[in-house]
């Protein structure tokens, strides 16, 4: 399962996390969002343990949203050590999220 | 291409809707784009099938059974697919189509074209839909609409997804438009 993640705790999961970390930024509303929400789901089983997956809700974490900069959803950002270290925009397919985790681990 | 398009079954309604219909229809036929419709041989959809047919074009109804049995349908069509009941007509509709585009109608009509809307938000249809606005018909749903952006039941980005016109003309250049966002429709959506 992926942890929702919002502006109270997104420090303490996301950015002080000793595991990679991916924040799927998503929205009720958006078409797009529910594409990608299994493919999120499926890495976070298949990478339990190893990668800490998570989802932010961005009409309840406005700051967040604004502090990564985030016009467009699904955003995926790929963090390691805190830091942003890829990106992933749109609903694509899983292949592609799987090629920007794997040199991460 | 294959339009579905959407339309009364009254045909007690002012001679400037069917005449609208019936313009549209010819021109989709002579630009060889084919229609599928809700099959009825009464009202708009009968103004719009019959000059579909009289300029050469290929037009399909899709019908619920019961309707069929009441003796509602078009019976000069190309092709009748007869459906077990008006949910499944729908769906057959929408899944033969690569665009829709919504008459002046009634309920079923407005049902028919707020599921497009909502498919379309959903990522499940990603052709365009054009509102055929004759005679201003829908301008008190396009003010309700403004009014769900107001009061945030529906975000504002949301009204790229379909496009209002106001003459049968008009529906013909939309359709030809190529930059309709589609693609991004179905990938991304802005906040």
């Amino acid at each position: 399962m992926a942890i929702e993640v919002n502006d109270g705790n997104f420090e303490d999961v996301v950015i002080k996390s000793d595991k990679p970390v991916i924040v799927d930024f998503w929205a009720e509303w958006c078409g797009p969002c529910r594409m990608i929400a299994p493919i999120v789901e499926d890495i976070s089983k298949e990478y339990e343990g190893k990668v800490v997956v998570a989802k932010c809700d961005v009409d309840s974490s406005p700051q967040t949203t604004v502090k990564y900069g985030i016009r467009n959803i699904p955003t995926v950002l790929f963090f390691k050590e805190g830091k942003i270290a890829d990106k992933q925009v749109g609903a694509v397919p899983k292949n592609n999220f799987i090629n920007k985790l794997n040199p991460l681990l | 291409m294959t339009v579905c398009v959407f339309a009364a079954s009254s045909s007690r309604v002012n001679s400037g809707y069917g005449a609208a219909a019936a313009g549209l229809g010819s021109l989709l036929a002579k630009a060889g784009i084919d229609v599928v419709f809700g099959g009825g041989g009464i009202g708009l959809m009968k103004k719009l099938a019959d000059a579909v047919l009289e300029n050469g074009g290929r037009i399909t109804g899709v019908i619920p059974s019961f309707m069929k049995e009441e003796g509602w349908g078009h019976h000069g069509v190309n092709e009748t697919i007869t459906t077990r009941d008006m949910s499944e007509r729908k769906r057959r509709m929408f899944e033969m189509a690569d665009a829709i585009i919504a008459l002046p109608g009634g309920m079923g009509t407005l049902e028919e074209l707020t599921e497009a809307i909502t498919l379309k938000q959903l990522s499940l249809f990603d052709g365009p839909i054009i509102i055929l606005n004759t005679l201003g018909y829908y301008n008190s749903l396009l003010d309700f609409i403004d009014h769900m952006i107001d009061n945030n039941f529906l975000r504002a980005e949301h009204k790229g997804i379909w496009e209002v016109v106001s003459t049968p003309e008009e529906v013909l250049t939309a359709l030809s438009r190529k930059d309709r966002g589609n693609e991004e429709w179905r990938k991304i959506a802005k906040i």
